[in-house]
C-alpha cells in the first residue's frame, strides 16, 4: 500500500512539474484566450444566422448550441488536435528520450502524467476563464440536475484521460517519422471532425452521423456535452460512460505497445 | 578607414513586475534604468591596420562592432568606416565591410557551403572572375573545397569558421570585423585561421578589427590594441607599449653551470630554484635588465640566461582589477613623457 | 531585374530542398489537402440541414471560400519568411541580416517558400471551379480582371498579416498569437458572407483589418449582389485596393520594427 501510495506521489510530482512550466507563458495564454473568444464569436453568428433562417424544429436550440461550442472552446486546448507537444516528440527524434530508459519510471506513464498537466493549466488558465466570460455575454445553459453535472465531470475527465492516450499513441509515430506535423495534422483534422468539435453529431446527416457513433473520438467532445446539456440521460449515460472508457484502456494499450515497439527499435539502432 | 568620436550606446533595461496582475501591467507601463554600454569611446584605425578589440564580458566590445557594422544605432557621437555612416547607409557600409560572429553563422543553415556562397555572389553582385579566384585562394588556405558540397547544419565547428570567415571576403571587403571568431575551436584550427587572418591582411590590406577572448590570438595577430572596460576606452596603443606600461616586474630565469651557496643578488627576489635553474623577479626601475645580468655574469658561471615578459594575460587581468593604478600609469607616463621632452629639447 | 533574379534563385534553392524530402512533401501536401477538405465538408453539412445562410446558397459561400482560400495559400507559400520570422529573432539571425548589402525586408520575404502550399491551394481553387460551374456569373474583361487583382490584393492582405506577426517578434514574442486571430480566424471567418455579423464586428474587418475587401465585396460584386447587400458600390469596387494599402502600411511598420531593433538591439 505504501509502495502505492509512493508511486502515485512521483507521477503527481509529474502533473505539478508540467503545471508549473506552463505558468511562465502569460502573454501567450492571454493571447490564446482572445484567439478562443474570437472563434467562438464566429461560431455563434454563423449559428445564430443559420437558425434565423431555419423554421423547422432542430435537434439542438440556438442557446444549446451556443453552450455547446462554449464548452468546445473551453476545452480545445485538452484535445488531441494540433497540439505541439514538442518537447517529448523532440527527444524521441534526437534520441535522448533514451536517457528515460534509466530512470525508475514508466516512460508511457511519465508521458501522461505531463499531459495531465497540461491538461490541468489549460482547463485552469484557458477554459475556466472562457467559461466564466462567456457566461457573461451569451445564453449559456447549465445542468438542470446535480447528477448531471456529476455524469458529466467524470465523462469529461474520461475525455481527458483519452485525450491524452490518444496524444501519445499519435506523437509515439516520431520514432518512425522525422516529421510529425504530416500524421498529428492529418489525424488532428480527422479526430476533429468525429469528435463533433466543428458541427455537432446530433446536427449530421444519420449515415454518417452512425459512422461517428462506431468511432472513438465522439467520446472527447460530443459524449460529455451531451451529457452536460440533457441530450444522453439515464442508462444511457451509462453506456456512454462505458464507451468512453473502453476506448480509453485501448488508446492506453494501443500508446504502450507502440512505446515498447518505438524503444526496442531506438536500442537496436543504437539511438 | 574606421573613424569612431565620442561613441555612446544607452540601452533602456526594463524591470519585470512578477505574478500574474504584474506581467499584466508590464505590458503597458514599464520602468526602466539607463545602462550605458558604450561611453564616449573616439579611436581611428587606418588601413591595413590589424587591431585587436579587447575587453571583459559585458565591456562593450559588441556593442561597438555592432554599430560599426550598421546593426545598432548609436545614441551619440560619430562613426564612419570607409567614408560611410554604418547606420544611415548601412547598405552601402555592408558592401565593403565582411563581419564574422564566432556565434553563430551567417550562411544558410541548410544549404550547402557552395551554394551559400553562390548566393553571396548573387547578392554581392561579385563578378565570375573574382568568384572563382576566391573560391581558389580560400581552398588553398582553408580547404574549404573538402566540405563545400556539405550542408552547413553538418560542418564541425572548426569547418563551419572556415567557411564562414572565406564568406565574409568574398566580395573583397576592405575592412573584416571578426567577433570572437576562434571561439571554441581546437589549437590547430585556431593556428590555420590566425595565419589565414595573417594573410589576407599583407597580401590583400585589409584592416582587420579582432575581437576574442583568446589572448593567443591577439600576440599573433595585432599589433595594436584598443581595450575597453565598463563602457569606457583604458587603452589605445601598440601591444608593446601596452606590455611596457605595465611590466613592471620581469622574470630572470638563469641555469647555473655549477651549484653556489649563495646565489642572491640585491634588489631581485628568488621565485622558483630547482637544481641549478634560478629564477629572479625583479622590477626594471631599481634595477635594469642589463646591470642585473652584469651582475651575474660577474659572480657566476651560466649555462642559459633569459629574460621573460610577463603574460599578456597576467596583463590585462591586472588592468581589469585595478583600474585606478592603470589610469595613475598613464598619467605617471605623460609625466615621464613630458619631462623627457622638457630635456631633450 | 537584380532583386527579382536574386527572389527566383532564392524559390528555386528552397524547392529543391524541400523535394529532397520526397515523401514528406507528399505526405504534407496531402494532409494539407485532407484538412482543407473536412473544412469545406462541415460547411456542407450545415448547408444540407439548413439550406440556405442569409440568402446564400453553398455555392454562393463555396465562391467566397474558395477565393479566401486561394489567396491564404498563396500568402503562406510566399510569405512563408515572415511567418517564421520569430525563431531567426529568436536565434539572433536578424544581424546576418543587417550586414548583407539588401533591404531587410526583401531579405526576409525571400527567405522561405513553402512549396507544400500547393496542396491547400489546389483545394481551394478547385471549389471555386465548381462554385462557379454552379452558379451563373456573367463573366466579362473587366471581372475577370476584377477577380484576378482581387486575388493578388487579398495575398498581400494576408502577407501585410504575417508582417504585423513579424514585426511584433522585435518587441515580443509571447503576443505573436494573436495573429492567428486574423490569419487562420480570418479565413474561418472570410468564409461565410460578412452580413451574418454584428455591424462592429464587420466594420472592424473592413475598416481596420480589411478581411472584407479580400473575398466579401469582390464576391458581391462578381455575382452583382451589390444592391441587395446594401454596401456602396463605390466602396466595392475599391476593394481590391486595400489589401495593397495594408501591404504597404504594415511595410512601414516593419521599418519601424527595424529601426527599434536597430536602437535597441533585442
Amino acid at each position: 500500500m505504501r509502495s502505492f501510495y509512493l508511486t502515485v506521489n512521483v507521477y503527481f510530482a509529474f502533473v505539478t512539474k508540467s503545471f508549473q512550466k506552463r505558468m511562465q507563458y502569460r502573454v501567450a495564454n492571454l493571447a490564446g484566450l482572445t484567439t478562443n473568444f474570437f472563434f467562438l464569436l464566429v461560431h455563434i453568428f454563423v449559428y445564430t444566422a443559420f437558425y434565423a433562417a431555419s423554421t423547422e424544429p432542430q435537434p439542438l436550440s440556438l442557446n444549446e448550441i451556443i453552450t455547446y461550442f462554449v464548452l468546445c472552446q473551453v476545452s480545445f486546448m485538452l484535445m488531441p488536435f494540433f497540439g505541439a507537444r514538442s518537447e517529448m516528440t523532440q527527444a524521441i527524434k534526437d534520441g535522448s528520450v533514451a536517457l528515460q530508459l534509466t530512470k525508475p519510471v514508466d516512460f508511457h506513464a511519465y508521458w501522461f502524467a505531463d499531459e495531465c498537466g497540461r491538461a490541468c493549466y489549460f482547463l485552469l488558465m484557458r477554459g475556466l476563464p472562457t467559461f466564466l466570460i462567456s457566461i457573461l455575454f451569451f445564453q449559456v445553459t447549465f445542468p438542470q440536475h446535480l447528477t448531471v453535472l456529476m455524469a458529466f465531470v467524470l465523462s469529461m475527465t474520461l475525455a481527458i484521460f483519452m485525450s491524452t492516450a490518444i496524444t501519445i499513441t499519435i506523437f509515439s509515430s516520431a520514432f518512425w517519422t522525422l516529421d510529425t506535423s504530416g500524421v498529428s495534422g492529418m489525424s488532428g483534422s480527422v479526430i476533429m471532425l468525429f469528435s463533433g468539435m466543428l458541427v455537432p453529431i446530433a446536427l449530421w446527416p444519420e449515415g454518417l452521423a452512425q459512422i461517428a457513433e462506431w468511432l472513438p473520438f465522439a467520446g472527447l467532445i460530443d459524449i460529455p456535452f451531451s451529457i452536460y446539456l440533457s441530450k444522453i440521460t439515464g442508462v444511457a449515460i451509462w453506456t456512454a460512460v462505458g464507451k468512453q472508457m473502453m476506448w480509453c484502456l485501448i488508446f492506453i494499450g494501443l500508446g504502450r505497445l507502440f512505446l515498447r515497439r518505438g524503444f526496442s527499435r531506438l536500442v537496436i539502432q543504437g539511438g | 578607414m574606421i573613424e569612431v568620436e565620442n561613441l555612446s550606446k544607452t540601452f533602456k533595461v526594463y524591470r519585470h513586475r512578477k505574478g500574474f496582475f504584474g506581467s499584466f501591467v508590464n505590458l503597458f507601463s514599464r520602468k526602466h534604468r539607463i545602462v550605458h554600454a558604450v561611453d564616449s569611446v573616439s579611436f581611428s584605425i587606418q588601413r591595413g591596420e590589424v587591431v585587436g578589440y579587447l575587453g571583459p564580458n559585458g565591456a562593450g566590445k559588441s556593442t561597438t562592432i555592432k554599430m560599426l557594422t550598421g546593426i545598432l544605432v548609436p545614441t551619440s557621437g560619430g562613426v564612419t568606416v570607409n567614408g560611410y555612416i554604418p547606420h544611415r547607409q548601412r547598405k552601402e557600409n555592408a558592401k565593403h565591410i565582411g563581419v564574422v560572429f564566432g556565434q553563430r553563422s551567417h550562411l544558410w543553415f541548410d544549404l550547402p557551403v557552395q551554394e551559400s556562397f553562390e548566393l553571396l555572389q548573387r547578392i554581392y553582385r561579385i563578378p565570375q572572375v573574382q568568384y572563382n579566384q576566391n573560391v581558389e585562394m580560400f581552398d588553398a588556405l582553408l580547404n574549404i573545397g573538402k566540405f563545400f558540397r556539405t550542408p552547413v547544419r553538418q560542418l564541425s565547428l572548426g569547418q563551419r569558421m572556415r567557411a564562414d570567415i572565406a564568406a565574409a571576403l568574398l566580395h573583397n571587403p576592405e575592412v573584416l570585423f571578426l567577433d570572437e571568431p576562434t571561439i571554441g575551436l581546437d589549437v590547430v584550427a585556431k593556428a590555420r585561421i590566425r595565419e589565414f587572418i595573417q594573410q589576407i591582411n599583407t597580401e590583400r590590406q585589409v584592416t582587420v578589427v579582432l575581437t576574442t577572448h583568446d589572448l593567443d590570438d591577439v600576440e599573433k595577430l595585432c599589433k595594436r590594441v584598443i581595450l575597453i572596460d565598463k563602457a569606457r576606452l583604458c587603452f589605445d596603443g601598440e601591444l608593446v607599449a601596452l606590455r611596457r606600461l605595465l611590466s613592471t616586474e620581469r622574470i630572470l630565469s638563469v641555469d647555473y653551470a655549477e651549484t653556489y651557496s649563495d646565489i642572491s643578488i640585491p634588489k631581485t627576489n628568488i621565485t622558483y630554484q630547482e637544481g641549478n635553474r634560478v629564477q629572479y623577479r625583479f622590477s626594471p626601475e631599481e634595477i635594469s635588465t642589463a646591470d642585473l645580468i652584469g651582475a651575474i655574469l660577474q659572480k657566476f658561471k651560466i649555462v642559459d640566461i633569459s629574460v621573460q615578459e610577463p603574460d599578456i594575460e597576467e596583463l590585462i587581468k591586472t588592468v581589469y582589477e585595478d583600474n585606478l593604478t592603470l589610469e595613475q600609469k598613464f598619467a605617471e607616463a605623460d609625466a615621464i613623457d613630458l619631462t623627457n621632452r622638457k630635456s631633450m629639447g | 531585374m537584380y532583386h527579382l533574379s536574386l527572389y527566383l534563385h532564392f524559390v528555386k534553392l528552397r524547392i529543391r530542398s524541400q523535394m529532397e524530402y520526397r515523401f514528406s512533401f507528399v505526405f504534407d501536401l496531402f494532409s494539407q489537402a485532407s484538412i482543407a477538405v473536412i473544412d469545406f465538408f462541415m460547411i456542407a453539412l450545415l448547408f444540407n440541414r439548413f439550406k440556405e445562410l442569409a440568402g446564400w446558397s453553398l455555392w454562393e459561400v463555396g465562391f467566397l471560400y474558395g477565393m479566401i482560400g486561394v489567396c491564404f495559400a498563396v500568402a503562406e507559400m510566399v510569405g512563408r519568411g515572415f511567418d517564421v520570422f520569430q525563431n531567426s529573432v529568436v536565434r539572433g539571425d536578424f544581424d546576418t541580416i543587417l550586414i548583407r548589402p539588401v533591404g531587410t525586408f526583401f531579405q526576409v520575404f525571400s527567405h522561405d517558400f513553402l512549396l507544400r502550399r500547393v496542396g491547400r491551394f489546389s483545394q481551394a481553387f478547385v471549389i471555386l471551379l465548381i462554385a462557379n460551374s454552379q452558379l451563373t456569373i456573367s463573366w466579362s474583361f473587366v471581372k475577370v480582371g476584377y477577380l484576378l487583382v482581387s486575388l493578388v490584393s487579398g495575398t498581400c492582405f494576408f502577407i501585410g498579416l504575417f508582417v504585423i506577426g513579424a514585426t511584433s517578434c522585435f518587441w515580443t514574442i509571447q503576443s505573436i498569437e494573436i495573429i492567428n486571430i486574423f490569419t487562420n480566424g480570418g479565413v474561418f471567418m472570410g468564409s461565410y458572407p460578412f452580413s451574418i455579423y454584428r455591424h462592429w464586428f464587420r466594420h472592424f474587418f473592413t475598416f481596420i483589418v480589411p478581411l472584407a475587401c479580400v473575398n466579401y465585396f469582390p464576391a458581391l460584386f462578381l455575382m452583382e449582389k451589390v444592391t441587395s447587400s446594401g454596401v456602396s458600390s463605390f466602396g466595392v469596387h475599391l476593394a481590391p485596393i486595400a489589401g495593397f494599402l495594408f501591404l504597404g502600411i504594415t511595410m512601414l511598420f516593419w521599418r519601424w520594427g527595424v529601426l527599434h531593433y536597430q536602437s535597441t538591439g533585442h
